[in-house]
């Protein structure tokens, strides 16, 4: 079952020349599509041992987009420590930049589809088709040593398809403590009242500095920022029309609003947010751990604290972010053979916790996580948020939902609509929506 | 690339009656048929070329614009056949519609501004002598630079905070705080609109100098002569003139903005809240970031048809300026 079905393959034949009275004829052709078999359920009984051949050469091939010298540094120690314990096998990695995801599908059509794959976990509804659950391979006690919301980050209809190895990230407060200290601000806010009065006095409208500021591009990032705030309030991407979409919607209103936060973050991803919480022209900033090696070379006195909540005692909760380890179908020797490799790197703790951290992420391992802070004291607020990461996921369409979240933040923060109208449109988008 | 023009060395050997007369009437017409053989022969890599690389791309994509293709459905071939829906899905979606609009506006305004300022920038260069043809040269850097250069070069001239143009507006005193150039959707689409006219202004310049300098200068003597004044000279010479110059910018220039994409996408992505979303970006991002094959070949076979009224209306123009010429 889990073999490629190749399926009858839209042809188009070379013959052209009568191009227009072809064209709806060659449309015909394809309307036949049904056959390519989509991921079987991996769950039945008969698990496939993850092992590699005893004896022959095979060669698997690795796709993968950790491109910072961290990350390459991090991906060859596992490759070459792998082949070192099997020597018949060799592992060929393509690193490709990101974002990889279109070429992926293009090898995955092709036949293609690399023997591990390293991927995007937030377009997993596009490149799933390729490949095979991992519960063919593994049982349910290797896989909960994961954290569970990177694992259902990494799931779709049911089945789980990645491992985050080598770990994932999530959002945090950071703040610049220079500030805090001139505006007589002594700990971080705790509530959205406290954040929104610390911004209130970090604001200097003569200095041109204001108090806090987020990611609003139309782009995953404002979804992935909002995100903490809706959920730990309670809401839920179904419904957007509820009380903690509302508060929370409002509360960053309020914020461009009375002047706290500039209106020019709806043109701003997370590199651009940084970049101006760098220059000292924002004083707090919703952010993720890989600005933690930039923030430690610049010269700025900064701190991290967990996102402030609604009302003290709710329990915070960030989106998971990060990208799964997964098996591509191809033989079952092959297949066999990377979901070794996928053990093989998780359970080489001290080299896995190396690669976490050269990579700039937080261990989804749960073992690794707790003893984190202890050692990365930097990371410690961002590894605390991440053991209660949540995964987003609506059905096969949390692109679609995550795209009218943009277009409602957007629309909201530039004046062109109320919140409670951006959010009528929005839960009108959303409810067309299959979850 | 090259063009491959085999008709004007070929043509009089074509028509045997003009061709040799004193040759035997048999002979030419083998040595026709035999051409025309040779010249299928030549056309063939050109044709090849064209249907492999042109064709089968347009003929796909119009194709997949009536399948239901996400991602997945099209990795594993399970796209369904549904007709017209992406197209009255199209019509009914008030981003797609926003889109259109900005991309009639962008048209008309970058094509009229770039036309204006080129005319004007020519004017003033249309003079001989090495410090003019160094300006020229000069002209032509913005257009030699690539796009991701100079569009985040923009980014960072509109800036709110450390912008240049933000920073002499307020020591002018012209506005009383930073404008949000890129991030305020009444400005997005104007911002971008007014870096990609600065783009687009060398090439207007170049080829509205070679129109002016191809006008003879005993008209502008004889005007001279019959008392015209230079506005007189400007609109009955000088644009006259340089008719079939204004119709291929023109043409070139909304055959451009229709298939407009990089410089959107570098500088706003479209945003924020779709206030500079194109055909091009908004194409973009339905097929590759929301992986609705379908829905985006649907956006894009709209375009195509756009450019290819465009294109005709343009085929159309230039063989009427090479018939009057």
């Amino acid at each position: 079952m889990r073999m490629h079905s190749p399926g009858p393959r839209r042809t188009i034949g070379l013959t052209l020349a009568g191009v227009t009275v072809s064209l709806l004829a060659a449309g015909c052709v394809g309307a036949g599509g049904g056959g390519g078999s989509t991921a079987s359920s991996g769950s039945s009984s008969s698990k496939i041992t993850p092992a590699v051949p005893k004896s022959g050469q095979i060669t698997l091939t690795e796709y993968d987009y950790y491109t910072t010298p961290g990350g390459i540094t991090a991906m060859q120690d596992v490759i070459k420590a792998f082949e070192a314990k099997y020597p018949n096998v060799t592992i060929k990695r393509q690193e490709v930049p990101y974002p990889s995801v279109d070429k992926l599908v293009t090898l995955e059509e092709a036949g293609n589809t690399p023997n591990i794959v390293i991927e995007d976990q937030d377009y997993l509804d596009q490149y799933y088709p390729g490949l095979v659950p991992l519960t063919t391979f593994f049982s349910n006690s290797f896989i909960n040593q994961f954290l569970p919301g990177g694992t259902q980050s990494v799931m779709l209809n049911g089945n789980k398809y990645g491992l985050q190895i080598f770990g994932g990230n999530d959002t945090a407060l950071i703040y610049n403590k220079t500030d805090f200290a001139a505006a007589g601000i002594k700990a971080p806010p705790k509530t959205w009242d406290e954040l929104l009065a610390d911004a209130k006095k970090l604001t200097v409208p003569a200095k041109n500095r204001y108090g806090f500021e987020i990611a609003g591009s139309q782009a995953e990032n404002s979804t992935w920022q909002l995100e903490p705030f809706v959920w730990s309030s309670g809401g839920d991407l179904s419904k957007p029309t509820t009380a903690a979409w509302n508060q929370s919607m409002s509360l960053w209103n309020e914020m461009v609003k009375k002047g706290y936060m500039p209106s020019a973050v709806t043109g701003w991803d997370q590199t651009a947010e940084e970049n101006h919480f760098e220059d000292n022209n924002v004083a707090m900033e919703i952010n993720g751990p890989w600005n933690v090696p930039l923030l430690q070379s610049s010269k700025l006195n900064w701190g991290v604290a967990p996102i402030p909540v609604q009302q003290s005692g709710q329990t915070l909760q960030v989106p998971v972010g990060g990208e799964g380890w997964t098996i591509g179908k191809s033989t079952k020797t092959k297949e066999a053979a990377s979901a070794a490799f996928l053990q093989f790197a998780a359970q080489d703790r001290s080299l896995n916790l190396k690669a976490v951290n050269s990579v700039g992420y937080l261990p989804s391992i749960k073992s690794e996580i707790s003893g984190y802070s202890a050692r990365y004291p930097a990371y410690s607020v961002f590894a605390d948020e991440f053991q209660h990461g949540r995964a987003r996921v609506y059905g096969n369409n949390y692109g679609q939902v995550s795209a009218a979240i943009q277009l409602m933040i957007g629309n909201v923060l530039s004046g062109k609509a109320s919140v409670s109208q951006g959010l009528s449109t929005l839960s009108t988008t959303v409810s067309h929506i299959k979850k | 690339m090259a063009k491959l023009d085999l008709t004007t060395p070929v043509r009089p050997l074509l028509r045997p009656g003009r061709a040799g007369p004193s040759r035997p009437r048999r002979s030419a017409r083998r040595l026709v048929r035999g051409l025309w053989s040779f010249k299928a022969l030549c056309l063939l890599p050109a044709v090849a070329y064209v249907i492999l690389l042109f064709g089968y791309p347009a003929v796909f994509s119009i194709q997949l614009g009536f399948y239901s293709d996400n991602a997945a459905q099209f990795i594993t071939h399970t796209g369904v056949f549904v007709g017209f829906a992406n197209y009255t899905q199209l019509f009914h979606d008030a981003t797609f519609i926003s889109a259109l609009l900005h991309t009639l506006i962008f048209a008309v305004v970058t094509v009229v501004a770039q036309f204006l300022f080129g005319l004007l920038i020519a004017s003033l260069l249309n003079k001989q002598g090495l410090v003019y043809a160094g300006i020229r040269t000069l002209l032509l850097v913005p257009w030699l630079l690539p796009l991701i250069v100079s569009g985040n070069i923009w980014i960072w001239m509109l800036d709110n905070f450390y912008g240049v143009i933000n920073y002499f507006l307020v020591t002018l005193h012209l506005t009383s705080h930073y404008v949000a150039w890129l991030s305020s959707p009444n400005l997005s689409l104007w911002a971008v609109i007014g870096a990609n006219t600065w783009l687009g202004i060398p090439f207007n310049v170049m080829i509205i100098y070679a129109g002016l300098r191809a006008i003879p200068v005993d008209l502008y003597e004889a005007a001279r002569v019959d008392g015209a004044g230079p506005l007189t000279r400007l609109t009955r010479i000088t644009l006259p003139q340089l008719r079939d110059v204004t119709g291929v910018l023109v043409l070139l220039g909304i055959i451009y903005s229709i298939k407009l994409f990089d410089v959107v996408w570098v500088m706003t992505k479209g945003g924020p809240a779709n206030a500079s979303q194109v055909l091009g970006t908004l194409e973009y991002q339905d097929t590759f970031e929301l992986n609705q094959y379908g829905y985006g070949a649907a956006i894009a076979n709209v375009m195509l048809v756009l450019s290819m009224i465009g294109g005709i209306v343009y085929v159309r123009f230039t063989r009427r300026g090479i018939r009057n010429g």
